[in-house]
Order: C-alpha cells, then sequence, then structure tokens
C-alpha cells in the first residue's frame, strides 16, 4: 500500500484524511522507490539464513502443481517407510526379543506419528484457498516445521542425557547380528527418503519438507553412528557413542534452529530474500509502458510467494488501457514465479511526483 | 474476539501506548507480589508460601516475554518486515497458551496426588494476608487488562491477563477450600484444581486458536467483512466490487480488494475514486493497512465465478 502517497494526495485533494497521518509518514520513510534504489537500506539486511527457494536455484522454476506434487510424493514416501520399518522391526523383535531392537522400533513408531502429522498438515497447506482462508493455507507449512522442529529438538534432548547417563554408567554394547543387519537395511530406506526429500525441498523450498528431511537425515547419522561404535568397541575403543550421541545431539539443534528461524520469517511475514525482489523490480521495469514503480511488499506463505508493488503511468492512460498493463506486468512476473499471488496497482505519475523525498 | 469491535474510536497511537502501559504493569504487578511474597516466606519458613513464589516469578518471567513481544509488534514497519511487526504479537500468544497449558498439567498432578494422599491445609493466617493482597493487587492489573483489550483487541494483553485470571482464581479456590475445611468438608482443594485446570486448558485453547488463526491468515470475522463490502459499495462511482480477502497482524488489519469502475475514467479520475474508497474504510478500521485495486468494469464481467462467495 502507497501509504505516503495517499497521505500526499490526500492532504490536497477533497479528502478530509488527517487519521493515521503520523503513522503513514512513518511507514512510507522505509520506502524505498526505484529514484532511491542506489541507497537500498534492504540489500544490506542479515540474511544469515535465507531460504533455499526453487526460484533461486533452478533457472526452470517449478509449477505449482509440480511442486504440490512432489510434496505430496514426499510426505507419503515417509509414512510408507515409517510403516515399512516397522514392520521389519516388529518382525526382528519377535524373532529375537532384543531390548535394542525394541528402543529402535519405538522410534520408528514416534516417526511414523510426525510423517502421519504432516502428511495431514501439509495437505491442508495445499488446499486452494477457501471462505475462512482467501489468502491460502500456506502458512500451514511453516506451522508444520515448527512443529517438527519441537519434536526434533525433544528427541535431540533425549540423545543428550542417554549420552550422558552412559558416560556416567557405561553399558557395554550388544552387537545384535540380525539388529545391524536390520540396521543396514534402515539407513538405505531412510537414506533414500533423506536424498528424495532433500531434492524436493530444493525444488519446492517448502520449509516443511526441509523439517523432514532433517529428521531423516538425523537418523541416518545415528544408525551409522551406532555401527561405527559397534566396530570401534569390538577394537577396543569405548565410549565413542558417547561422543557421537553428544554430536549428533549438537548436529539436530543445528539443523532445528534453522527450521524455526525460517518457520517464523514465513509466520511473522518476513520480505522475500534480496535477489528476488530485484528479480521483481527488473521485471516489472521491464515494460515500457511503466515509467516507474514504488512500495514492493513481499511475503511468503508455503510454496506461494505474495508480492505487492505499486507502478507509475502516464496520467492520460484511461482505466481500460492502464489495467492492460498491469496485466502484462502480471504475466511477466509470473513468468518468472509461477505460483506467486500479485497485486499490482497502478499510480497516476503526476500524483507520485509530488511524493516527499525520504 | 468481541474487543475488535470497539476498536474504531481508538487512534493507533493511543492503542500502542495503552498496549505498552499494560505490559509494564504486568511486570511491575509481578515483581511487587514476588517481594511481598518473599518477605513473608523468610519471616513464616512456610512451604505453600514458597510454592506461591515460584508462582509468581514465572508470571513475571511470561510477562517480561510479553512485554518484549508487545515493543517489537509495535515498532513500524522496516525493510526486513515491510508488512510490520504486528505478527510477533500472535507469536507471543501462542507462547503464553502453552506455559498456560503447562501450569494446567501442572495442577491436574498436583490434584490427583492429593486425591490420592490427602494432605490437611495448614491455614497460615501471613499467608492468607499476603494472599488477600495479592488477589487485591491481581484484580486491579486484570481490570486494566481487560479495559486495554476491549480497547485495542490486542491478542497478546488477552494472553497475558489469562494466567493471572487463573492466579486469582486458584488463590480464592485456596481459601475457600480452607473455609470447608474449617467446617469439616476436606478435599475439596483437589477437586477445585481439577476443575480449575479444565478451565485453564478451555482458555489455553481459546487464545492458541486466536493466536493460529491470526498467523495462518485467516479471514476477519463475517460482520468485519461485511462492514467493508458496505462501506466500498456506498462510493457513488464504484460499480461493483470483488476478491476481497483480509487478514489481521496484531492490531492492524489488513485487506486488499478490487473494485469495479467505468471504462472510460482516466487513469487520474480513477485513482481518486480508489484514495476516497480507502480513506472511508481507514475511519473505519483503525489500524488498517488496505490496497484497493482498480479494475475496469468490462473486464470485471468478465472473471470466472468464484468457488466461493465474496
Amino acid at each position: 500500500m502507497r501509504v505516503c502517497f495517499e497521505t500526499s494526495l490526500a492532504a490536497k485533494s477533497i479528502l478530509a484524511y488527517s487519521p493515521g497521518h503520523d503513522k503513514a509518514d512513518k511507514l512510507g520513510n522505509y520506502d524505498s522507490g526505484l529514484y532511491k534504489s542506489s541507497n537500498n537500506v534492504f540489500s544490506l539486511g542479515i540474511h544469515l539464513n535465507t531460504p533455499t527457494l526453487c526460484m533461486t536455484d533452478s533457472s526452470t522454476p517449478t509449477t505449482p502443481e509440480e511442486a504440490a506434487r512432489l510434496m505430496r510424493w514426499a510426505v507419503q514416501a515417509s509414512v510408507v517407510v515409517a510403516i515399512a520399518l516397522i514392520a521389519v522391526k516388529l518382525v526382528a523383535w519377535f524373532y529375537s526379543g532384543s531390548l535394542s531392537l525394541l528402543a529402535t522400533l519405538v522410534d520408528s513408531c514416534m516417526d511414523l506419528l510426525a510423517s502421519l502429522f504432516s502428511l495431514v498438515v501439509v495437505r491442508r497447506a495445499l488446499s486452494p484457498a477457501d471462505a475462512h482462508y482467501r489468502f491460502g493455507h500456506g502458512k500451514f507449512e511453516p506451522l508444520v516445521g515448527l512443529i517438527q522442529a519441537a519434536f526434533l529438538a525433544g528427541s535431540a534432548v533425549f540423545l543428550l542425557f542417554e549420552g550422558i547417563r552412559r558416560v556416567i554408567s557405561p553399558e557395554p554394547l550388544a552387537a545384535f547380528g540380525l539388529g545391524i543387519g536390520i540396521m543396514i537395511f534402515a539407513i538405505f530406506l531412510t537414506g533414500g527418503l533423506w536424498l528424495f526429500q532433500r531434492y524436493v525441498t530444493s525444488r519446492t523450498g517448502s520449509v516443511a519438507m526441509q523439517a523432514a528431511s532433517v529428521h531423516y537425515r538425523a537418523d541416518v547419522v545415528v544408525s551409522l553412528s551406532v555401527i561405527a561404535s559397534l566396530i570401534l568397541s569390538a577394537n577396543g575403543l569405548r565410549f565413542f557413542d558417547t561422543l557421537f550421541a553428544l554430536a549428533i545431539a549438537a548436529y539436530i539443534f543445528y539443523g532445528v534452529w534453522d527450521i524455526v528461524v525460517q518457520s517464523l520469517q514465513q509466520l511473522l511475514d518476513r520480505e522475500l530474500p534480496d535477489a528476488q525482489r530485484e528479480d521483481i523490480t527488473r521485471v516489472a521495469l521491464e515494460h515500457k509502458q511503466v515509467l516507474g514503480m514504488r512500495d514492493l511488499r513481499t511475503r511468503r506463505s508455503g510454496l506461494t510467494a505474495f508480492m505487492q508493488l505499486h507502478i507509475e503511468l502516464r496520467d492520460e492512460l484511461t482505466l481500460l488501457q492502464a489495467h492492460r498493463v498491469g496485466d502484462e506486468v502480471e504475466a511477466n512476473l509470473r513468468q518468472r514465479f509461477p505460483d506467486a499471488q500479485i497485486m499490482i496497482r497502478f499510480d497516476a505519475a503526476s500524483a507520485v511526483r509530488d511524493l516527499p523525498e525520504k | 474476539m468481541d474487543a475488535i469491535e470497539s476498536q474504531s474510536a481508538l487512534a493507533p497511537e493511543d492503542a500502542a501506548s495503552l498496549m505498552r502501559l499494560a505490559t509494564y504493569s504486568a511486570v511491575s504487578v509481578a515483581v511487587v507480589l514476588i517481594s511481598a511474597k518473599a518477605m513473608a516466606w523468610l519471616y513464616s519458613d512456610s512451604l505453600s508460601l514458597l510454592a506461591t513464589l515460584v508462582d509468581s516469578c514465572m508470571d513475571a518471567l511470561a510477562s517480561m516475554i510479553n512485554l518484549l513481544a508487545v515493543r517489537k509488534a509495535l515498532s513500524p514497519a522496516d525493510a526486513e518486515h515491510r508488512f510490520g511487526h504486528g505478527k510477533f504479537e500472535p507469536l507471543a500468544g501462542l507462547g503464553q497458551a502453552a506455559f498456560v497449558a503447562g501450569s494446567a498439567v501442572f495442577l491436574v498432578v498436583e490434584g490427583i496426588r492429593r486425591i490420592i494422599t490427602p494432605q490437611p491445609l495448614e491455614a497460615f493466617s501471613l499467608g492468607i494476608g499476603v494472599m488477600l493482597f495479592a488477589m487485591a493487587a491481581t484484580s486491579a492489573l486484570l481490570l486494566f487488562q481487560r479495559h486495554v483489550v476491549r480497547r485495542t483487541g490486542s491478542l497478546a494483553i488477552h494472553a497475558d491477563s489469562l494466567h493471572y485470571r487463573t492466579d486469582l482464581i486458584v488463590s480464592a479456590s485456596v481459601i475457600v477450600s480452607l473455609v470447608l475445611a474449617a467446617f469439616g468438608w476436606e478435599g475439596f482443594d483437589a477437586l477445585f484444581a481439577m476443575a480449575i485446570a479444565l478451565y485453564i486448558f478451555y482458555s489455553a485453547w481459546s487464545i492458541a486458536k486466536q493466536s493460529l488463526d491470526q498467523l495462518l491468515d485467516r479471514e476477519l470475522p463475517d460482520a468485519q467483512r461485511e462492514d467493508i463490502i458496505r462501506l466500498t459499495l456506498e462510493h457513488g462511482l464504484v460499480r461493483g466490487m470483488h476478491d476481497l480477502r483480509t487478514r489481521r497482524a496484531g492490531i492492524t488489519a489488513f485487506m486488499e480488494l478490487h473494485i469495479e469502475l467505468d471504462d472510460d475514467l482516466s487513469l487520474l479520475q480513477a485513482h481518486q475514486v480508489g484514495v476516497e474508497v480507502k480513506a472511508k474504510l481507514q475511519e473505519q478500521f483503525r489500524p488498517a493497512e488496505i490496497l484497493v485495486h482498480i479494475d475496469p468494469a468490462s473486464v470485471a464481467r468478465d472473471l470466472p465465478a468464484r468457488d466461493f462467495p465474496l
């Protein structure tokens, strides 16, 4: 919304529009219209954890349908993998009665729970806008991210305690032959799932998918570390399982932090990365009839990027002509950002010229 | 929230200062209660007093986090959050809901423990004095917070008042239990604890739901949407409207709508109509961020029908 502009126009027009004037000025201050783009404040913004979005990564942007399909596959695959692992471990546990196997079985059940939850909420996130959520359900996705992160952090805390407990009262690792076989099977299955989820994350930029891939990556690393500890302890090098547990917990916390930051950024309506903002500006200004643009505001909700901007057109254009230019700019932007919701307002250039300088 | 309805009378700056004041008062009340209880505890060494002291410390912590969140929520938009920081408010609300739900779980566990192994309530006179003082201070804070919520519709203040309200009810129930125990009816404290826990869960759920509605960009209540539609269509040059979308972030309402105007208006004239519609809406909804998109009526006529009504 061009707040600054509205107020300045209101001041000289018939409108008695004083309320909110102070706020409008304040809001207008950070605006960087094109003329001021040399001193862009936002390009100095700190992006510690800029999400890896499909639009920045690959030259061919993922279409919304493709992204939705990939994400559905990914959540369904994680449910299938969890069920397969539970079945195999259950059979092996019946056969061997091993306590360690029972522990990993419980772990897989928790995975299944988390995957089912993701499945339900991701479906919701991908469902089209309805009367209650006219901006779409995209924000359910960072919510999944947040809850998965809490779940992961809990398991990291558990690992941490377990590791410390083993330092205090060391236990010999039981090298169960059947268990190792199952673990290797699990590594391959979860490893495959992780690779697929990572691919989907890079194609869609979905934070829920990223959370899931961090989860399964941790599972793979834990299984590998158990095997490594077994080999090391067979050679007389003990305590490595504790060291590994602590290191993995730290590693999970790091991944969790990243997911939390990204989820919160979406929930709190943070701007898109600068590279994408610059792309939007460039594409909008490429149109010959567009004299200038201002007040670009962006946010992200799940797979959908929301952008609103004001383009400046010649005063003499009729409404119909101006509208056509707007449609064309929108079409150009959509080519670059296929899954975007774009709101373009056209300003009469003469009105915009009177804007106060920053 | 019924509070949203009455906010129109308040200017955004006044709302902001009221909200800040409410967070400062909450922290002050918590600090005063902590010092009073700490002194009484040092003097009496009562375990029950220590428990309520710990409770007040948790309150102070929650209120301080709330204070920071509200400050952040009220800070103006910047380069990284061009839609403003309003969503920090529902985030704080979600945190408070989790906090309050946790304390309810504690109450339930405590209540069950007392049913299994009943403990006589100790009627400590100093303790009752402190409790009455705490109840008076908490009630005053609650009244003020309720006033602020009515005026601003702030979710964070509403959430903050929730745990003070539960404190008040818990204190009252302890006194009632003491009186009942004096008449020979024992075991009521455990029952009360369970009932209060249920009530707290209910309140925490409603706060969490309201917070999630905002975080997930749910539409404003239907009554407000109808107001927006009515005000927009009142303008003489507006031929029609479509695609009204609304959401809320903290105390700010966001709305975007398309108005339909005659094709042959000049861009400047059309623009003027847009500005007028916006000003009218802004009068009714403050603070609000409004984006009015102008469509030529001929183009709007050819739009495909929507799956759901305007």
